[in-house]
């Protein structure tokens, strides 16, 4: 375990070296630099070519990504050429908000999810199953913005309940922050849970129709007893792994969520670098996220074995 | 000036030009008009009572919080309230002074004398004199794109006594008001114009004369601004942006809300007090909002596309005169912006509330497509196809793009699409080997003279020898007849030599909430002399 565990984490280094040059060349490859953003749109391309020469971005492409391998290798990320801060700092900023966020959207996913697809299972082929399943099938093809702006207009505009956009920090209260996290957990969680749904149904299916079920039913145990204790324990690896992606992928950054609920998180740093064409910060803050997201799935292998005693990774 | 452009999202785009299109058919259904809201507010004359925190939803983070550094309008419009001027626009948009007390020129406009207001003092207590106007006009002459031009005119600054600073030119230059009036000649204590020199100035550096002070700076989460209680205003009255500056709310918090849609449902839900900018489409629901108003702004920005005089096909005027020809205007605005309301057709350089207004030049509009099909045969144009840069960022460049090939294609020319975000449309525009056309906007309130394309290197690249002498006629014309003869002069040669396309003249669309009393409604926001009502 301890062997693989150290191979996993040793794994992970070439592959952000990897990330991190790919995500350089498409950013050099990409038209346009942070000079027209910041200078705004009336400078002089004089002023435009002076302020290039000053950030260091008229030098060759090897040279810039040289000199970022280099300041990578002493842990320093670099500078946001527009926040004019460290990107780990400007990152670590951004991650309180990412962070609640992923966790009460994934919260919301699980608690709608999980119950709505082991009773679709267990009533296979009834109402509930047909409308449960209609229904996560709707909410994985909703488009989130979609659901954002029409959540806005029911509960913030025409009910009034919930603020329209915003963020509150935790330390503003646990209240005043859900206040404002309610409706964009909501709409990524709706889509988290139709994705859980569908797949807890799915992989309880096959489970209960299996011979061990049928004698747990023989030998008398509830029903609660046999879902909970031995379908649900062995369908649920493939939703630890859907629901550890998840937490990863949210982490780096509900981007549409955090654009309409105007949340001030990584994916809308991120997505703000890419148009203000902020090389470092975005360079910097995708390898944390490719970091995060290697090591979210170590954890998830990980966790099968605590899970399913029949899963070792010695081997 | 260029309408300050968003940090927009790939899906943001897909939302508003969803609302764009939405927006052209609801334009058809809809009765209201809203002319009647334009210009002044009804509530405008309510006094305001002292105290609160004003919310102000903003289309995005600001580029940076220096004036001076940035020509973002977005930048100009927060910070105007921390930074001052020696000069500011008036109510006709002519310049008055503010920080200066008054000025004296001589005949032959080689010599300013600025004569400074006594007792203001800088958010840091020290107080503003010479020194600190001398040092801070030198740094806009080495940082603001306007400010080189300036001054590679000027001999020599001089600090003439504590209160009086002299500027004297090489050659005449009776426009250095008209310069001065613009938000990045903004005046800073000497010693952070002499340590800042031509980089951005950082929120520590934010020292200002203004009504407000900036206190807290959280990029993406909001700018706090609160009142200087040792603001030193004018006596006379509000003039426009000059004049006596009250500062009712005790703050005022600039919040960047990305999408427009979140800017007006949180100012109908009260979350915010005034949302900018918003999308024609949405007036028919917010005007219809209690507790809101929906204020077209007037005047607003001209728009239309910018031929590459520089090399290609554009170069030969008969092909930009064809291009002119083959359109019809109406139509290009209507794709653009959805409602006539929206929009004002006209020659003009500057708009007809400004003291620079003429209709000089209308007689060369005309939409005859086959005038234009005889230019293109003339020009011997041979179906080149043209690299037409357009963008979502914002929504009507692209709406306008598609009509004008639309209707370019129709007289035989072949118009190459290249749709693009902001960031790279302003790279590749400055790349003369890369484009044929690319539309931009540019404000219709400021003398002619300040428009960017009238500089020779500004993408475009409009270098005629007749245009140069007229501007550099008018940089020294002290004398404001003559200043207007000279602007008719070349609104006329603009629409012969038709270096860009003057479309027309859009309106754009904000909300405050009715509590808001004493706010004006000018083109460009400002938050003095308004707070909220008794």
């Amino acid at each position: 375990m301890l062997t693989y565990t150290v191979h996993r984490l040793v794994l992970m280094l070439p592959v952000a070296l990897v990330v991190s040059t790919i995500v350089f060349l498409l950013l050099y490859l990409t038209p346009g630099d942070p000079v027209g953003v910041m200078l705004g749109p009336d400078a002089t391309e004089q002023q435009k070519s002076e302020l290039r020469v000053r950030l260091g971005l008229d030098q060759p492409a090897h040279v810039q990504l040289l000199r970022w391998y280099g300041r990578l290798v002493q842990g320093d990320l670099g500078t946001s050429i527009f926040l004019h801060k460290k990107v780990t700092l400007a990152f670590l900023e951004r991650l309180e908000p990412t962070l609640m966020l992923t966790l009460l959207a994934l919260t919301c996913g699980v608690l709608i999810g999980l119950p709505a697809g082991i009773l679709a299972a267990k009533m296979h082929g009834s109402w509930f199953d047909m409308v449960a399943m209609l229904t996560a099938i709707t909410g994985v093809s909703m488009p989130t913005f979609w659901i954002g702006l029409n959540l806005i207009f029911i509960f913030a505009v025409t009910l009034g309940w919930l603020p329209v956009a915003g963020y509150q920090p935790l330390s503003r209260g646990v209240w005043e922050h859900l206040r404002y996290m309610l409706m964009p957990a909501f709409t990524i969680g709706l889509a988290q849970s139709a994705l859980l749904a569908r797949m807890t149904r799915s992989m309880m299916l096959d489970v209960l129709s299996q011979d061990y079920i049928r004698t747990a039913r023989a030998k008398g145990q509830a029903e609660l007893w046999i879902l909970s204790r031995h379908a649900l324990r062995n369908a649920i690896i493939p939703l630890i792994t859907t629901i550890g992606l998840s937490f990863a992928l949210l982490l780096g950054g509900a981007v549409i969520s955090e654009q309409i609920f105007n949340i001030p998180g990584v994916g809308r740093l991120l997505i703000q670098g890419v148009s203000r064409r902020d090389y470092p910060l975005v360079q910097g803050v995708l390898l944390i996220i490719a970091a995060v997201y290697m090591c979210v799935n170590l954890l998830v292998d990980l966790t099968y074995a605590l899970l399913d005693p029949r899963i070792r990774h010695s081997d | 000036m260029e309408p300050a452009l968003p940090d927009v999202t790939r899906r943001q785009f897909i939302t508003l030009t969803g609302s764009a299109l939405a927006g052209t058919v609801l334009a058809a259904s809809a009765p209201a008009t809203v002319a009647a809201q334009a210009g002044a507010r009804k509530t405008a004359s309510k006094t305001p009572k002292k105290g609160g925190t004003l919310k102000v939803a903003i289309i995005g983070e600001p580029p940076g919080l220096d004036p001076g550094f940035t020509t973002a309008t977005i930048t100009a419009t927060t910070m105007w309230h921390v930074f001052e001027g020696l000069f500011t626009p008036g109510s006709r948009y002519e310049p008055i002074p503010y920080l200066a007390e008054r000025y004296d020129v001589n005949q032959q406009g080689t010599r300013f004398v600025l004569h400074l207001r006594k007792g203001v003092p800088f958010h840091n207590d020290q107080e503003f004199t010479a020194a600190d106007a001398a040092a801070s006009l030198k740094r806009w002459g080495v940082v603001a794109g306007r400010g080189r031009m300036i001054f590679g005119r000027v001999d020599k600054v001089e600090e003439t006594d504590r209160y009086t600073v002299t500027v004297t030119f090489k050659e005449p230059t009776g426009l250095l008001p008209e310069f001065l009036a613009q938000a990045e000649a903004i005046m800073l204590p000497k010693e952070i114009a002499d340590q800042v020199g031509k980089n951005r100035l950082t929120a520590e550096m934010a020292i200002g004369t203004g009504p407000y002070k900036l206190v807290e700076h959280k990029v993406d989460r909001h700018l706090r601004l609160q009142r200087w209680a040792k603001y030193a205003p004018r006596e006379e009255p509000a003039n426009g942006m000059g004049g006596k500056r009250v500062a009712y709310f005790d703050e005022l918090m600039f919040i960047p809300v990305p999408e427009a849609s979140v800017r007006a449902d949180g100012v109908t839900t009260g979350e915010y007090h005034f949302a900018d900018p918003l999308e024609p489409d949405q007036y028919p629901n917010l005007k219809d909002s209690p507790g809101i108003e929906a204020l077209v702004i007037k005047p607003g920005f001209q728009v239309g596309p910018h031929f590459n005089k520089k090399q290609g096909l554009f170069t030969d005027v008969r092909l930009r005169r064809a291009a002119l020809h083959a359109v019809d205007l109406e139509q290009i605005m209507i794709a653009g912006f959805g409602r006539k309301d929206f929009f004002r057709l006209g020659p003009e350089m500057a708009a007809p509330e400004t003291q620079w207004y003429s209709d000089v030049g209308k007689e060369m509009y005309e939409y005859n497509p086959e005038k234009a099909k005889k230019l293109l045969q003339e020009a011997g144009y041979k179906g080149e196809p043209i690299r037409w840069l357009a963008t979502k960022e914002p929504f009507f460049n692209y709406n306008m793009g598609l009509s004008f090939k639309d209707q370019l294609e129709k007289v035989g020319f072949k118009i190459d699409l290249q749709v693009m975000d902001w960031a790279t449309l302003v790279s590749i525009r400055g790349k003369p080997e890369q484009q044929e056309v690319f539309i931009t906007g540019h404000a219709t309130w400021v003398h002619p003279v300040l428009q960017p394309y009238l500089d020779g290197t500004w993408p475009g690249w409009w270098t005629a020898e007749k245009k140069n002498q007229l501007v550099s006629q008018m940089l020294a014309e002290p004398n404001p007849e003559k200043q207007q003869v000279l602007v008719r002069e070349l609104q006329q040669f603009q629409w012969e030599d038709m270096p860009w396309l003057r479309c027309g003249e859009y309106f754009g669309l904000r909300a405050i909430r009715q509590e808001v009393v004493g706010y004006e409604n000018p083109p460009n926001w400002y938050f003095w002399n308004c707070g909220f009502a008794t």
